[in-house]
């Protein structure tokens, strides 16, 4: 299966349309994908020579990752063409691309946690001895010899599993390397690795591009790109925003322009709010890997907003104050008495609410009625548990219907069968039941329509003008824009800007994102 | 309608009104007056050790019990040493079985809930180490085993033509029914066995809940085992043991889904008194032990791929 990069030169008699087919690698035309009535990429140009190295950044849900996996023949592509050393590339699955030596690394490997090392790095594409039998004696020197070039020195005879999530990234990478690449997709491969790491990857790299491979370079994280990218391609919204070839210093301010669209525009003139006392207060605290040591303050009837790029700590961070998640460091306040919460319940008779990530798994019973659902809460908490008070829930289940403009048959109907918003209204709703004081939510308006989106900020709105706090985690910053008296943004664990007013802005917002000029904050 | 909550139980008592009556057609008198208070009372051993199935697989997490064969053995001769045959010590030796019936069913309860161990292995586990200390504490003790007269009149005698057992198993049953389907707990029992994540995020004390599902259980199996010794007469090693695979047997024809979240006890119950007069007419037309095995494994299969069924379909 391993074979030289020469063996996978372009078939024979295939003119090129390309003017100088010995510099372009890749090249990418008008490429379209449609997931559903969501446009993922509509029309994408990409160009990559060999030997160089394409930084490709955006947002997140800009297209970035679908792209790359278009390119890696994961992701079949709707329309436009693509072309690999000047022949079409028309491949439907990750082994045809890997035969034209087009190789991917993701973020988050998957990895087979009991196979050792070696056998990971070259699962699929095993070295075998004649008679098919794998050949474990040169496996185990080359998966050695190609972690050494990473700088690596880990036992490849342990399991994968138990393997730190550096270490599997490194794995990852060395399992990309091992099928010879000639285009190297790297996606967001240094988000777990330490500085010491990520210099060893970059020399190794540079290596790569020295035998004209070339190497497309996914990362969020600005200083990497300009230490180790040739050229740049900043996407939004599915299309390319920009590309230009880097001279040395990287252009923040333009990549961040481009990224957001919107460079100087302030959205939103605060509508001023008496807000109340402190309700939540949060010091200092850690929760495992995702939150490390996040200070913030909520006061009564405020709408406060957690923006960041995915995967800081924004879904842990509410998990952690809802009391779903312990805490192992830090104090957590509510009103003047610091509480360690076991377990949601504690954090629920206290009023603090999570609407969670997952609707179904995590909000819902989905195989029950709406009512039931409604009022789950006050079952819960019932302080006679061997009673049943069936007309207060029903009463309860009713009022809220109408209250929240649940479209749904009646009490009787099976949540699963309402509409995502609706879906969403009912994990709302089910709060109705205890007084909410805090009402935290993740991501609420993923996967509703525009219309549900607006009724549900709608509520939130409502709650918070009868004296309610909500934290909201949204992954859209516009949405946080519209609808947020204040923005806490979250990087890598830790709270890096706290914007309202004028200063709340997306290019603020995304450079804070992006760990950078925290001008504005005053957190 | 088999799966709406009076559908299974109807049909069930169905089944075992046309079992009785071919059974009284191939064999006359199948539906004498005794007959039927005899099956009664076996069905209402069943229907107990039904009820702890019931309350575990309903908790979730794979729910199951597999140390009531070895906590009822334990209520029964535990129970038995302490009356050692007096009328007076009868309710002594019930208390103190049940008591302790719960605290293997406290240990289960910890084990699945708060160490995460496997429902499966940790009631195995534990009913192994019953069983065990058992024979040890017996073979140095030597305890009395002999059922008081008292509890063998209750066990064994009929009030007016109705058997005792059976009195005791309806008025349990009752309790039963009302706290799994008209109780706050019930519905916290069924919602944390249905999804235990939504259940502790929407505030339920989801271990306490296990852990009392699992004391429940193991308070039932040891006043069961304490009733058998009175039925039996006497209390012995093994005294359970025929239950274990039975109780989960009726809760599954009854209606539980083994994934969780169901607690239909009323169904239980007449799968409880269904699988009774299987096995007796079985019994009475000459079918080997070989044969009730093949017919049993056989009407479980049935009911379980009507449950499929019914699911694919909702």
């Amino acid at each position: 299966m391993l074979s030289s990069p020469d063996a996978l030169v372009t078939p024979a008699g295939e003119p090129s349309r390309l003017s100088s087919p010995a510099e372009t690698l890749l090249g990418v035309r008008g490429i379209t994908k449609r997931f559903g009535g969501v446009v993922a990429l509509d029309g994408v140009d990409l160009t990559l020579a060999r030997g160089r190295v394409l930084g490709l950044l955006g947002a997140n849900g800009s297209g970035k990752s679908t792209l790359s996996r278009i390119i890696a023949g994961e992701v079949v592509p709707d329309g436009g063409t693509m072309e690999m050393a000047g022949a079409p590339l028309s491949h439907a699955s990750p082994q045809a691309a890997a035969r034209r030596g087009i190789i991917i690394a993701h973020q988050h490997p998957s990895l087979a946690p009991d196979m050792p090392v070696w056998e990971n790095i070259f699962l699929g594409a095993e070295i075998c001895a004649p008679g098919g039998f794998i050949n474990r004696g040169e496996a185990r020197r080359r998966a050695t010899g190609i972690l050494a070039e990473l700088g690596s020195t880990m036992d490849i005879g342990q399991p994968a599993g138990v393997l730190t999530a550096a270490g599997q990234q490194l794995v990852e990478i060395a399992r990309a390397l091992a099928r010879s690449p000639r285009l190297l997709i790297l996606d967001e491969p240094t988000a777990a690795l330490a500085g010491a790491e990520v210099a060893k990857l970059f020399a190794a790299i540079r290596r790569l591009t020295a035998k004209g491979i070339g190497v497309i370079f996914i990362s969020h994280r600005l200083g990497e790109i300009g230490a180790i990218c040739d050229d740049i391609l900043v996407m939004r919204n599915g299309r390319t925003a920009g590309a230009w070839t880097t001279s040395g210093r990287l252009d923040e301010a333009r990549i961040l322009s481009l990224m957001t669209g919107d460079p100087d525009a302030v959205l939103r003139p605060m509508a001023a709010r008496a807000l109340g006392d402190t309700i939540l207060k949060l010091q200092g605290l850690r929760a495992g890997s995702a939150v490390r040591g996040v200070d913030l303050e909520l006061r009564r009837g405020e709408i406060v907003g957690l923006a960041g790029l995915q995967g800081q700590g924004q879904a842990e961070l509410l998990e952690v104050i809802a009391g779903h998640r312990r805490i192992d460091g830090g104090t957590l306040w509510h009103r003047d008495r610091a509480v360690t919460p076991s377990l949601p319940r504690d954090m629920i008779r206290r009023g603090v609410c999570l609407v969670p990530d997952d609707r179904l798994r995590q909000g819902l019973f989905s195989g029950e009625s709406v009512g039931e659902n409604l009022g789950y809460v006050k079952i819960a908490l019932a302080k006679r548990p061997w009673t049943l008070p069936l007309a207060e829930l029903g009463q309860l289940a009713a009022a809220t219907i109408r209250r929240l403009l649940i479209k749904t048959e009646g009490p009787e109907q099976l949540v699963s069968a309402l509409s995502g918003g609706n879906q969403q209204k009912v994990v709302i709703g089910k709060w109705l039941a205890t007084d909410i004081e805090v009402l935290l939510l993740s991501d609420p308006t993923k996967g509703v329509d525009i219309h549900a989106r607006s009724e549900i900020y709608a509520i939130i709105g409502e709650l918070a003008a009868a004296g309610t706090t909500a934290l909201i985690f949204a992954s859209e910053i516009q949405e946080l824009l519209l609808h947020c008296d204040r923005i806490l943004v979250m990087y890598e664990g830790r709270i890096v800007g706290n914007l309202s007013g004028a200063a709340m802005t997306e290019p603020r917002i995304m450079a804070a994102a992006f760990g950078r000029a925290s001008e504005g904050a005053d957190a | 309608m088999i799966g709406s909550s009076w559908g299974r139980p109807a049909l069930l008592l169905a089944l075992t009104i046309a079992l009785l009556v071919v059974g009284q057609l191939v064999l006359p008198g199948f539906i004498g007056l005794g007959q039927i208070a005899n099956q009664l009372k076996i069905a209402a051993f069943l229907g107990l050790f039904g009820l702890c199935q019931t309350v575990v697989i309903a908790a979730g997490g794979q729910g199951l019990d597999l140390s009531v064969g070895a906590i009822a053995t334990l209520g029964g001769i535990l129970g038995a040493a302490l009356m050692a045959g007096s009328n007076a010590m009868t309710i002594v030796g019930a208390v103190a079985a049940v008591g302790a019936g719960l605290g293997v069913g406290l240990l289960n309860g910890m084990g699945v809930a708060v160490l995460g161990v496997p429902p499966l292995v940790m009631t195995l586990a534990l009913s192994s180490v019953v069983d065990g200390g058992l024979i040890v504490g017996v073979s140095l003790a030597h305890p009395a085993d002999a059922a008081s007269p008292g509890l063998v009149a209750i066990a064994g005698r009929s009030l007016y033509g109705v058997p005792s057992v059976a009195l005791i198993w309806a008025g349990i049953a009752a309790i039963a029914i009302w706290l799994l389907s008209r109780s706050a707990w019930g519905r916290q029992l069924c919602r944390t066995g249905a999804n235990p994540v939504t259940a502790r995020l929407s505030g339920t004390h989801t271990v306490r809940v296990r852990v009392m599902a699992y004391m429940l259980s193991g308070g039932v199996a040891a006043l069961g085992g304490f009733l058998l010794t009175g039925y039996v007469g006497q209390a012995f090693l093994g005294l359970g043991n025929a239950y274990v695979l039975t109780s989960i047997v009726v809760a599954a024809i009854g209606g539980v889904t083994l994934a969780g979240g169901k607690a239909p006890y009323g169904g239980v119950a007449c799968a409880a008194i269904l699988m009774t007069v299987l096995v007796s007419l079985l019994t009475a037309i000459n079918m080997g032990e070989n044969g009730r095995q093949i017919i049993f494994g056989l009407t479980l299969l049935v009911f379980l791929m009507i449950d499929r069924r019914l699911g694919a379909q909702r």
